[in-house]
C-alpha cells in the first residue's frame, strides 16, 4: 500500500533548491512568518496542502498552520511569543489531505492523510536574539554592516546582517565556539559600551549598565574609576581572560616554541 | 516579581560545584546557605511569577501526607499565576526556585544527599541533577523536580473536561512514565497527541493491562507514527483511532 517510508520524507522532486522562502520578524508579542511560494505548481497537486509546522523544545510547543496562499503566492501567520522558547524550529511541508492515490512527478502513489510528501523549507529561528549573556543579545537587521545598539534598557544589542546572523545562529549552538563568541563578539561590544559610558551621561539608568557594573565590580573594577587605557584589561578580566581562553581553545596543540609564531 | 539567576552565574555555579568540595556544605538538610555561593547573581523580572511561602509549606505538607506528587504539582501549577511556556523554559528561574522557595521540598523529596555515605554517592552530581538547571531542553525541564511538576501539569491539563486534571492523574501514576518516557517524547509537545495517549493508558489500565507494559510500548509506537508525517497535523481523534488499532 505505502511506499514513501523514505526518511526524511522527501518524495516530491522540487524543481528548484528553494521551493519557498520564509521570512521571520518579531514584534513585542508575536513572531510573524511570511511564506513566499516559488514553485506555484505545488498548488495544483490534488489532495494536498501546504502547512507550516513550528516547534520549540524549551516551551514544549508544537503546532501546525495550514497555509492558504493567495494569488501572489504569499501567506503570513503569527504565533504568540509566550508560546515559544528562544529557538523555534520551523518547516514548510506539503502533505496529503486524504487517503488515496496522489500523482507526484508523473507517478501515482497511495498516501494516507497527513503523509509528508516533501519539505519545502526547514530552519531555525532564534527569538529575542541570542541571549548568550545576561545583558548582551544578538539580532539581525536589514543592513549590510554590523551595528551596536545601546539604546535598549535590558540589553546591549549586536546587530548582524541577516545572512551573517543566519549563519551565526547555527554556529553559536556548538558550545565549542563559546570562547570565540566571547572574545570576538562580547569583548569588543562591552569595550564599546564602556567607551560610550565614559563619553555620555544617562547610560547608568539602563538595566544592562547595572549588570555590567556588577560584573566589573566582581573583577575589582569600578566604572567610575575606569579610563580608556584600563578598559581592555578590565573587560578581559571580567570575561574571565577571554583572549587567553580563545587562544587555548583554538591552538591547543601549540608547543612553547610555537608561540613565537603568534608574535 | 521574581528573581532569575543569570546565564553566566548558572555556568559558574556548575563549575564551582564540580570543582570545589566546600561549596557542597551550603546544601544542608534543612536549608540552603546562599552566603557561600557568591557566584550567584540574579536579575529581577517583574513578569515572572513568585510563590507565596505559605503555599510552599502546604506543598511540603501534601507530599508528606500523600507521598505522591500529583496534588503537589496541581497546587504548584495553580499557584504560579501568569506563568507562560516561554517563561517556564527559563532554567535560571527554576534554579533560583530550587535554591530558595523549593529547597526544603526538594531536600525532602530527594534526601539521598544526607542519607548515604559520601563514598556511595557522587554529591556534586546529585546536587547538579536536582538543584541546578542550566538547560532548557524538554528532557531537563521534565526531569528536574520543580520544573518537571509544572510542565507535567501543563502538558496534561485538559480544560474541556469536567475534571481538567483527570489526565494529569494518569501521567502522575508513574514517575518514569512522566519524566522519562511520555514527558520527554517529542509528540508530547502536541497536546492532542499526549491527551489521546493518556486517555488510552487510562482505558488500558482500567482493563487490567500493566502500566509498565503500556508505558514501554506506547511512546515508540507514537514516535513511529510520526516517522513519515508531521504529528501536529492531526487531532486527538486521529491519535485515538491509531492507538485503538494497536494491540498492547
Amino acid at each position: 500500500m505505502k511506499n514513501n517510508y523514505e526518511f526524511p520524507y522527501r518524495t516530491y522532486e522540487f524543481v528548484s533548491d528553494a521551493p519557498c522562502e520564509v521570512n521571520i520578524t518579531e514584534s513585542e508579542q508575536s513572531l510573524h512568518f511570511e511564506v513566499f511560494l516559488n514553485e506555484t505548481e505545488l498548488l495544483q497537486i490534488d489532495k494536498t496542502e501546504i502547512v507550516l509546522e513550528m516547534e520549540s523544545s524549551s516551551s514544549m510547543h508544537r503546532s501546525i498552520r495550514k497555509l492558504h496562499f493567495t494569488n501572489d503566492q504569499y501567506v503570513c501567520c503569527s504565533i504568540d511569543l509566550e508560546l515559544v522558547g528562544t529557538i523555534v524550529e520551523y518547516s514548510v511541508f506539503i502533505v496529503a489531505t486524504e487517503d488515496g492515490d496522489i500523482e507526484l512527478n508523473g507517478k501515482s502513489e497511495y498516501h494516507e492523510k497527513g503523509d509528508c510528501l516533501g519539505i519545502l523549507s526547514s530552519d531555525k529561528h532564534l527569538c529575542d536574539g541570542d541571549v548568550f549573556s545576561s545583558f548582551i543579545r544578538v539580532n539581525s537587521h536589514g543592513l549590510s554592516n554590523i551595528e551596536y545598539d545601546l539604546s535598549q534598557n535590558d540589553f546591549i544589542t549586536i546587530k548582524l546582517p541577516r545572512e551573517v546572523y543566519q549563519k551565526y545562529v547555527h554556529w553559536q549552538m556548538d558550545t565549542e565556539n563559546t570562547p570565540l563568541i566571547v572574545a570576538s563578539m562580547a569583548y569588543p561590544v562591552i569595550q564599546y559600551a564602556l567607551f560610550e559610558i565614559l563619553h555620555n551621561d544617562g547610560m547608568n539608568e539602563k538595566n544592562w549598565y547595572t549588570i555590567l557594573e556588577t560584573l566589573l565590580k566582581r573583577s575589582n573594577f569600578l566604572i567610575k574609576d575606569l579610563t580608556i587605557d584600563l578598559i581592555p584589561g578590565a573587560v578581559d578580566q571580567m570575561l574571565d581572560s577571554c583572549i587567553n581562553k580563545l587562544i587555548d581553545a583554538t591552538s591547543s596543540d601549540l608547543v612553547e616554541d610555537d608561540h613565537t609564531l603568534l608574535g | 516579581m521574581s528573581k532569575i539567576i543569570t546565564p553566566d552565574s548558572l555556568s559558574q555555579l556548575v563549575i564551582n560545584i564540580k570543582e570545589s568540595e566546600n561549596i557542597l556544605f551550603n546544601y544542608t538538610k534543612n536549608n540552603f546557605n546562599p552566603d557561600g555561593l557568591d557566584v550567584i547573581s540574579t536579575i529581577y523580572d517583574p513578569t515572572f511569577p513568585s510563590i507565596d511561602e505559605n503555599i510552599v509549606d502546604k506543598i511540603v505538607e501534601i507530599y508528606r501526607r500523600e507521598g505522591n506528587e500529583c496534588e503537589v504539582g496541581i497546587l504548584l501549577y495553580e499557584s504560579l499565576e501568569n506563568m507562560t511556556p516561554r517563561k517556564a523554559g527559563n532554567p535560571g528561574y527554576w534554579t533560583q526556585m530550587n535554591h530558595h522557595s523549593f529547597y526544603k521540598y526538594i531536600a525532602i523529596r530527594w534526601p539521598r544527599l544526607w542519607e548515604l555515605e559520601s563514598a556511595e554517592l557522587n554529591s556534586s552530581k546529585y546536587i547538579l541533577d536536582h538543584w541546578v538547571q542550566v538547560s532548557s531542553s524538554q528532557s531537563d525541564l521534565m526531569r528536574y523536580p520543580i520544573s518537571g511538576l509544572w510542565w507535567s501539569v501543563h502538558l496534561s491539563i485538559d480544560e474541556t473536561r469536567s475534571d481538567k486534571y483527570e489526565l494529569t492523574r494518569v501521567l502522575f501514576m508513574n514517575d518514569t512514565l512522566r519524566t522519562r518516557q511520555l514527558g520527554t517524547a517529542r509528540f508530547a509537545r502536541h497536546k492532542p497527541a499526549i491527551h489521546a495517549v493518556l486517555e488510552h493508558i487510562q482505558d488500558l489500565v482500567e482493563q487490567g493491562i500493566s502500566l509498565e507494559k503500556v508505558a514501554n510500548l506506547i511512546t515508540p509506537y507514537v514516535n513511529m507514527l510520526g516517522g513519515i508525517r508531521p504529528l501536529s497535523y492531526f487531532d486527538k481523534e486521529w491519535f485515538k483511532h491509531k492507538l485503538n488499532d494497536y494491540h498492547f
